[in-house]
């Protein structure tokens, strides 16, 4: 089943935008995908990227009101990425207690999930963060069904994952291996970085990365959207963005086979808009299984009239869903204040909160750090 | 310590044998319940209680003491006999190995048991300069990309030394050269996985069991460090049994190689001779594993022999036909001026048997015409493995 992820604005490639796509790609592999009736192995993801066809400030964002003379040296440092990942995730979702083992005696599914959260942020290679993802989906299980594991009583913040990880072996392992099992070292990042998110949360490189992401965020974001509106051409002369996507909406389609006849879009963002010009002007032919907007402004565009096939004057009526389209589900927080609910515009559309936890400046981008996102999603799929 | 066996003679070549097993780890992981069971380690590193280490060990004693028990095929050496076992070996259960006196019970592998007997066994080593000494360890192990690391039953017990009750194989089998003037083989069935947890930590490493001592000069005329799996890979083991690399050792010790040097009336197996067969055992086991193993070794000095054997080496043959219903209709045979005939048939599956060394005619013929005959005339059988696929034309 392809699935295609058109990313919304305000992506460039980095390390960030690479670390990231691992992450939700394994995510998807290993959760999505099964849930959909596929083999992680078998799950064919489409990431077209069009970031580099984007707002381009021609003196790099000297407008920006940043304050001068500070570095941001680590931005393509993995380890300050993955640490200013953390301290986001646990800034919008404490653990429960001083410390990863207490906090797991007061909540053991909540601490589970912010471990993994904090070991995927540092997966920098498919097969880690695939690895991190199927040992994940195996851990929220035990959580769920072990609320309140018995070694959890001597556990300390050295051994939890230690603890967790040998909980979670599989029983049918026929041998026995004289040395850790793998993947152990991820988890202890992890847990180590939430140990030391309150720390980080405080450094001057993160409250420079905030500020900076903060200030870029906004300004790409209208220059991301001003870019695209001004430049995405029309049915005859596509834009290079709207090319981009195309193609990897086209390129998905043809990937289809007999057994495996769906194409799933999800789309973040603004890349929502560019998926619903796409189907109903760029190439209404397109065919989409289902169309998942996530923290996207669709609604507001359409009430803005900022379609290519938005109408004038506008309608009274809600507009119906594109006719490729066969099924529609939107997921916004109130705490993103980039997202905006579908059904009062259209028609045959489903709207769903997720609540990120995070604040109003980091809720845009927080869907997709968190394992549960796909769970949730994965939940939602299956239900007719 | 345990001693099974001691000649009692302190001051002659003799083989000196220290066997170590540890399969029961008081403070790591999935071992709270056990007997004996302490409280878990700060820092446990993933690591789990192992079933397979203590049969291991016992195996290996056992290999060892078979011709002063029964008379059964084991350890021969006539130019340099068994001086001493002894044994330490960490189990669920209690362990107790058969001796020419009678049953003795091991006694656990702690970290000073480890060292007690490692010093007794570096003394009765150092006495004679034609000794040969044998320390085996079977159990968890780790590296820190340089040196390796190997665990005894109390590895965790202090949370501010998290590392303590292991100790350092890579500087022991350093320091040894300059100790010990006769020849040592190290045969180290453990894991080397690198644990980034470990290499985080500073000033906490574990010491070796004797220190580098560089005012020495080196001595050592020979010296073998065979290990179950090079660096950053791991060593398998099937649950409450033999582990691969020991199973492989065993079954090179036990006649599947060794070479005749010219004027020599046996078949001698040293440092590199084993090295290499127990990698193609482990090489052919591979092709049935779940995940490969390779043995690594570290070889230097004269060729001095662990094994004289007085019988020629066996070959453990395997050989089968392709296309693979042709072999249900084929008959097998090895023949041999020297050693005789072996015969097989195919119906049966593939041809797997043992045969002493040496130059063969493999056949195999068709029981009805299926496929043309095939003969190779100048097959050499080498220990310890002769594995071989024949094609079948119509």
């Amino acid at each position: 089943m392809p699935i295609v992820f058109v990313h919304g604005v305000n992506n460039r490639m980095g390390s960030e935008y690479r670390d990231n796509e691992v992450a939700r790609n394994a995510y998807i592999r290993a959760i999505v995908g099964p849930a959909l009736g596929l083999q992680p192995a078998d799950v064919k993801i489409f990431n077209p990227y069009w970031g580099d066809e984007g707002a381009r400030p021609y003196r790099d964002g000297a407008s920006m009101p940043e304050e001068k003379g500070e570095t941001f040296g680590g931005d393509e440092d993995a380890e300050v990425l993955a640490a200013a990942q953390t301290a986001e995730v646990v800034s919008a979702n404490p653990l429960k207690a001083e410390g990863v083992a207490e906090s797991a005696r007061v909540d053991f599914a909540h601490t589970v999930e912010l471990v993994f959260a904090a070991a995927m942020a540092g997966a920098t290679t498919d097969e880690e963060a695939d690895a991190l993802a199927e040992l994940y989906l195996r851990a929220a299980a035990y959580a769920r069904d072990n609320p309140a594991p018995a070694w959890l009583d001597q556990a300390s913040d050295g051994n939890f994952s230690d603890m967790l990880l040998s909980e979670l072996e599989e029983e049918e392992d026929e041998e026995e291996e004289f040395g850790p099992g793998d993947w152990l070292d991820q988890l202890k990042e992890g847990v180590n970085r939430l140990l030391n998110a309150p720390a980080d949360i405080a450094t001057d490189t993160l409250l420079g990365a905030t500020r900076k992401k903060i200030n870029s965020t906004a300004s790409l974001f209208i220059g991301d959207v001003f870019t695209y509106l001004e430049n995405r051409g029309d049915g005859a002369n596509p834009g290079k963005i709207v090319q981009i996507v195309l193609k990897a909406l086209r390129d998905a389609a043809a990937a289809k086979t007999a057994s495996d006849n769906k194409l799933i879009v999800i789309a973040h963002s603004f890349g929502g808009e560019i998926v619903y010009d796409i189907t109903t002007h760029f190439d209404p032919a397109i065919e989409i299984d289902v169309l998942i907007t996530v923290g996207s402004q669709v609604g507001l565009f359409e009430e803005l009239s900022l379609f290519k096939v938005s109408a004038t004057p506008p309608p009274v009526a809600k507009v119906q869903r594109p006719n490729g389209i066969k099924r529609w589900i939107n997921v916004y927080d109130t705490n993103d204040p980039f997202s905006y609910v579908v059904m009062p515009v259209f028609e045959g559309t489903s709207d769903f909160h997720y609540d990120t936890g995070f604040s109003a400046l980091q809720a845009h981008g927080g869907y997709f750090l968190q394992p549960s996102f796909y769970q949730r999603l994965a939940a939602r799929l299956t239900q007719p | 310590m345990t001693i099974l066996f001691e000649t009692g003679a302190p001051v002659a070549p003799a083989t000196h044998v220290l066997v170590i097993g540890v399969g029961h780890y008081r403070h790591l992981l999935k071992g709270s319940g056990l007997v004996g069971a302490g409280p878990p380690a700060e820092k446990p590193l993933g690591l789990k209680q192992l079933s397979s280490p203590s049969v291991s060990a016992q195996k290996v004693a056992e290999w060892f003491l078979t011709p002063h028990m029964a008379g059964a095929p084991g350890f021969e050496n006539a130019v340099c006999p068994l001086g001493s076992i002894d044994v330490l070996i960490s189990a669920h259960q209690p362990v107790t190995i058969n001796t020419p006196t009678g049953p003795k019970a091991v006694e656990p592998a702690l970290r000073q048991s480890i060292q007690a007997a490692f010093d007794t066994w570096l003394a009765r080593l150092t006495a004679d300069a034609g000794s040969v000494g044998v320390l085996y360890f079977c159990g968890h192990g780790l590296s820190d990309g340089k040196d390796d690391y190997l665990l005894a039953e109390d590895f965790g017990a202090s949370k501010n030394q998290p590392w303590n009750n292991a100790f350092d194989i890579s500087s022991t089998f350093l320091a040894i050269e300059r100790e010990v003037k006769g020849s040592v083989y190290f045969l180290v069935d453990a894991c080397r996985d690198v644990s980034k947890t470990w290499r985080a930590t500073l000033a906490g490493n574990p010491v070796a069991l004797v220190p580098i001592d560089t005012g020495k000069d080196v001595v050592c005329r020979s010296k073998s460090r065979i290990s179950a799996v090079g660096v950053g890979r791991k060593a398998f083991a099937p649950e409450n049994d033999v582990s691969r690399f020991t199973d492989a050792l065993l079954t090179a010790l036990s006649g599947c190689c060794g070479v005749k040097r010219p004027g020599q009336a046996t078949w001698n197996v040293d440092g590199q001779i084993l090295a290499a067969a127990i990698l193609e055992i482990l090489a052919h086991g591979n092709k049935t594993a779940k995940a490969s193993q390779f043995s690594a070794q570290d070889i230097s000095g004269e060729q001095i022999p662990l094994v004289r054997s007085s019988t020629i080496p066996q070959v453990k043959v395997d050989v089968d036909l392709t296309p693979a219903a042709m072999q249900a209709v084929a008959n097998f045979s090895l023949r041999s001026a020297t050693h005789g005939n072996f015969d097989h048939d195919g119906s049966k599956g593939a041809f797997r048997t043992s045969a002493p060394r040496g130059m063969y005619e493999l056949h195999a013929f068709p029981k009805n015409a299926q496929f043309a005959t095939v003969v190779m005339s100048q097959e050499e059988l080498v220990p310890p493995i002769y594995t071989h696929t024949i094609t079948a034309a119509p």
